[in-house]
């Protein structure tokens, strides 16, 4: 077969199936065009300078990551849909006496058009909109700084790379196919899913059982460290449990209420069950593709959202006067473990000095201590009763061999600790600590200063168990943005005011950048992703829409002739393509709404405590999703009656 | 008395900006009596199937009327007609028509369920249907997994199941090999004996050769007819050819 021929036919190849190849290729491009702005974004040098850019940087990379992962499933996922469209077409071919490396032939042309074309205007694209995504990302970051368009050579390469392999996966894929099928198998290709699907028994209880896990967990757990932990492990039980529960439970079900004839012997009962179990059997992995996709993109946005929008809260609570100074020191093993009122004065001292060098007033000066030491396998923080009351603003009165104890506190069967008895005056879980001072853990022992902590202190740090000592010291400043980071830097330069393993002075400013580079960046990467994939989401339905119309256009002609009416027909037809849609998106609504607790756990670790303003993110973000999603299907559906009528 | 009258019909497809009109029925007049087997054959283009759809009530035509045990079934409105098409007619197509997702003996069932029969019924007028159709073993597998006499005898199950008025065929032996189109007429004429009338559009002379009576439609109209009398099914087989052949070389009306 002469190449020409070869071309021209794999042109009007990708020309005439264009109603599946086009969405391919704008997805494709769209896939790359994110990927590309992604990577541009990770190694941007302006983007390094802004303040906190490390976060940013790093959550630029995860992305990187996360994209490409994504990538590499969801285009060999597009890409079998296609096959499987064209395989009466190849097997024509074969049987028409094209000989199989004839067919890889044109296979591959077609193969490196889409390719080429996808992964040049991929990246023309991504640098073309790489500058407004940049502004954007400093809009929401709350900079200004000037920015200049760049073109990211690395990124280009690292793009143009990781696609060409893809493609050329995929394309290795397709041959290897063609290769062991036989014509027969080829002409018969897209009939091929019409087998009655079985009942899996044994898949079935495990699908219940990684979905039901996956759930206790999210609701059962408390410790936001823990919920980091399980949160993990959850997702990748739900995401089985989901592929299970589309593939195998739902069959299951459904065969169940085949066996019933009262039931199924009924108008409306006999044509849904029977027309689900095949849809079902067909669109299974779509639909489950679906619901994950969905579930992700609400479960991130509204997170991040969330965060966003608590940002200001979380910056009170981390610097709630003008300038905080904190030190910290850790295994010590000399008797200077805790600091002391001399050492914290010192420093206020150094403080007002630098202030009055730079013409600030320093006014309404706070500080505490914290202790933290071992307790079998977790810290206790230990605090003084003095402490306790600034922090807190609550009057105590506590005996020298009293404490309070908060948090998950445990103590050995005999309330001591390191040999030392504690008579616990009250124990609560919340001593009303929580997020107001950073470094706190969530085992509390509040005791006078001169009482019983002080021998606990003693002992823990002769046996090595003191884990670090704190101190951390607030103040108000009239001065400018400037002088204050003038007064910061000159502390921060004049190490050795204190003994300090790490020692920090931070204007509020100073936190705030860095939270809003964290949040802002962590809100982008979000959206960004939640695009990417309510994209692809949305390709497949358009794919499922298409299949589905060529299948039913045949089924309606059938039921017409057998004396079922239009509108009856209509009626079911729509009633099975409304709930195959929008099943998945009710299933991630259901694992949505299990993961609340999780990410709110979670979410408390970067001190968001108000619950009701998670609950209204993840309502708005859903009822966002909801409208999109509901368009999209707008949309495709009527591709579907074009095709259908 | 006759079930099934068809007088003066007339068919005027248009396309579809008003352009050209093509004329597919100019004037069609039979009639088909109880317990009749009728065959009608014609080229392809001769009308044939315009015809068949018109009187399955799937296709309106432009004049003229048919008239179903004395209704007028033309003037059925479209709420109505899918009943009256179930009730009152069985279908048995060329390429069966069996819906992939049902067994075998649910795509017998779907006319009962639709008309929303008690399952015991259901399964107690199948039983004897499936045994004289030779179908009872297949009952629980699925269309891809029987053989294409098997399906057109599932097909003509699902026709009969409801005791129709007329059973309507269109080219029901079209996509069988010759075997098995052999046991599918056997099978028609077998029903027919018991009562059941039959309208069967086909061009195969085999298939026309069983009938009782074969009509020839040629450009829209009713050219000829055959009536069987007491003609063997050979001999019908050699008037049906020779009549073919008199209309192929463009052949007076009636000519006898």
């Amino acid at each position: 077969m002469r190449s020409s021929f070869a071309c021209r036919l794999a042109v009007s190849n990708v020309r005439q199936n264009r109603k599946f190849y086009l969405p391919y290729i704008l997805a494709s491009i769209g896939m790359i065009m994110m990927f590309y702005i992604v990577a541009y974004l990770a190694s941007s040098k302006d983007l390094s300078k802004m303040p906190g850019a490390e976060y940013i940087t790093f959550l630029m990379d995860i992305g990187v990551v996360m994209i490409g992962v994504f990538a590499v499933i969801f285009l060999f996922y597009i890409n079998n849909f296609l096959m499987k469209r064209r395989m009466r077409e190849i097997g024509l071919y074969n049987v028409l006496g094209m000989e199989k490396k004839h067919i890889g032939k044109i296979l591959f042309i077609e193969n490196f058009i889409t390719s080429v074309i996808s992964i040049a205007a991929g990246i023309l694209l991504g640098i073309v909109f790489s500058k407004l995504v940049h502004m954007i990302l400093a809009k929401i970051m709350g900079f200004d700084l000037p920015i200049h368009f760049r073109i990211s050579g690395f990124a280009i390469a690292v793009t143009a790379l990781l696609f060409g392999v893809i493609f050329l996966l995929v394309l290795l894929k397709n041959q290897m196919k063609i290769h062991l099928a036989n014509p027969v198998e080829l002409l018969r290709g897209s009939n091929a899913g019409e087998k009655e699907p079985k009942v899996r028994h044994i898949l079935t209880v495990i699908g219940i059982i990684c979905l039901g896990s996956g759930y206790v967990m999210a609701v059962a757990v408390k410790d936001p460290l823990h919920a980091v932990l399980l949160f993990m492990i959850a997702v990748f039980l739900v995401i089985a449990g989901t592929y299970l529960l589309f593939t195998t439970v739902s069959i299951a079900i459904l065969k169940r209420l085949q066996k019933n004839k009262k039931y199924y012997y009924t108008p409306s009962h006999f044509t849904a069950v029977s027309g689900m179990l095949y849809r079902m059997k067909q669109n299974a992995v779509g639909m489950a593709n679906i619901c994950i996709l969905s579930t992700m993109v609400l479960v991130m946005v509204s997170t991040t959202m969330c965060l966003n929008s608590a940002v200001t809260g979380i910056i009170d609570q981390a610097t709630p006067k003008d300038i905080t100074v904190s030190g910290m020191r850790s295994s010590y093993s000399s008797a200077d473990s805790q600091y002391t009122v001399k050492e914290a004065e010192k420093i206020i001292g150094a403080l007002k000095s630098s202030g009055e060098k730079h013409g600030v007033t320093i006014s309404g000066i706070e500080y505490y201590r914290i202790c933290t030491v071992k307790n079998s396998n977790d810290m206790c923080s230990l605090i003084s009763s003095a402490d306790y009351e600034k922090i807190t603003g609550k009057k105590i009165d506590l005996q020298d061999d009293e404490v309070l104890a908060g948090g998950k506190l445990k103590l050995g069967s005999s309330n001591t600790l390191y040999g030392h008895a504690l008579k616990i005056k009250e124990q609560k879980n919340d001593l009303g600590l929580g997020g107001t001072v950073a470094g706190i853990n969530e085992a509390v022992l509040v005791g006078n200063e001169n009482g019983v902590l002080k021998d606990v202190i003693r002992d823990a740090q002769k046996s090595g168990n003191v884990s670090s000592s704190q101190i951390i010291i607030l103040c108000d400043s009239n001065g400018s943005l400037e002088q204050n980071k003038a007064v910061t830097e000159e502390l921060n330069s004049g190490a050795g005011i204190v003994k300090a393993t790490y020692f920090n002075a931070n204007y509020r400013e100073e936190v705030s950048n860095q939270f809003y580079g964290f949040t802002g960046g962590f809100l982008f990467l979000g959206i960004f992703l939640g695009i990417v994939f309510t994209f692809a989401a949305a390709l497949i339905i358009y794919y499922k829409q298409i299949s589905e119309g060529y299948y039913d256009k045949e089924k309606f002609e059938i039921f017409r002739k057998v004396g079922m009416s239009r509108e009856e027909m209509k009626k079911s037809i729509r009633s099975q393509v409304l709930l195959v849609f929008f099943a998945p998106l009710a299933v991630a609504a259901v694992h949505v709404g299990f993961a609340f607790n999780i990410v709110y756990r979670m979410l408390t670790l970067f001190s968001i405590t108000n619950i009701s303003l998670f609950f209204s993110c993840t309502l708005i973000t859903f009822a966002i999703f909801t409208v999109i999603y509901a368009s999209v299907y707008a949309v495709t559906s009527r591709e579907y009656y074009k095709i259908v009528k | 008395m006759s079930i099934l009258q068809v007088k003066n019909l007339k068919k005027i497809y248009t396309t579809r900006f008003g352009g050209a009109q093509v004329q597919a029925l100019r004037d069609v007049s039979f009639s088909v009596g109880e317990g009749e087997y009728v065959a009608i054959m014609g080229e392809s283009g001769s009308g044939k199937t315009t015809l068949l759809n018109i009187l399955a009530s799937l296709d309106r035509p432009t004049g003229g009327e048919v008239l179903l045990n004395g209704r007028e079934i033309t003037t059925i409105s479209e709420k109505e007609i899918s009943a009256f098409r179930r009730e009152n007619m069985g279908f048995v197509f060329q390429n069966f028509n069996l819906l992939d997702t049902f067994s075998i003996k649910d795509n017998i069932l779907l006319p009962l369920v639709l008309a929303e029969k008690p399952i015991d019924e259901m399964e107690a007028k199948l039983a004897p249907l499936a045994q004289k159709l030779g179908i009872h073993d297949i009952l629980p597998k699925f269309p891809y997994e029987v053989s294409g006499g098997q399906k057109q005898r599932a097909a003509a199950a699902r026709a009969l199941i409801t005791d129709p008025q007329i059973l309507l065929a269109d080219e029901p032996t079209g996509a069988l090999d010759s075997n098995a189109a052999d046991g599918l007429l056997k099978l028609f004429a077998q029903v027919n004996r018991e009562g059941q009338t039959i309208l069967m559009v086909t061009h195969s002379v085999k298939a026309a050769s069983t009938a009782g009576r074969v009509l020839f439609i040629k450009d829209g109209e009713v050219f000829h007819q055959i009536y069987r009398a007491d003609k063997s099914d050979e001999d019908m087989f050699a008037k049906i050819s020779e009549t073919l052949t008199v209309i192929a070389m463009g052949g007076v009306q009636d000519a006898k």
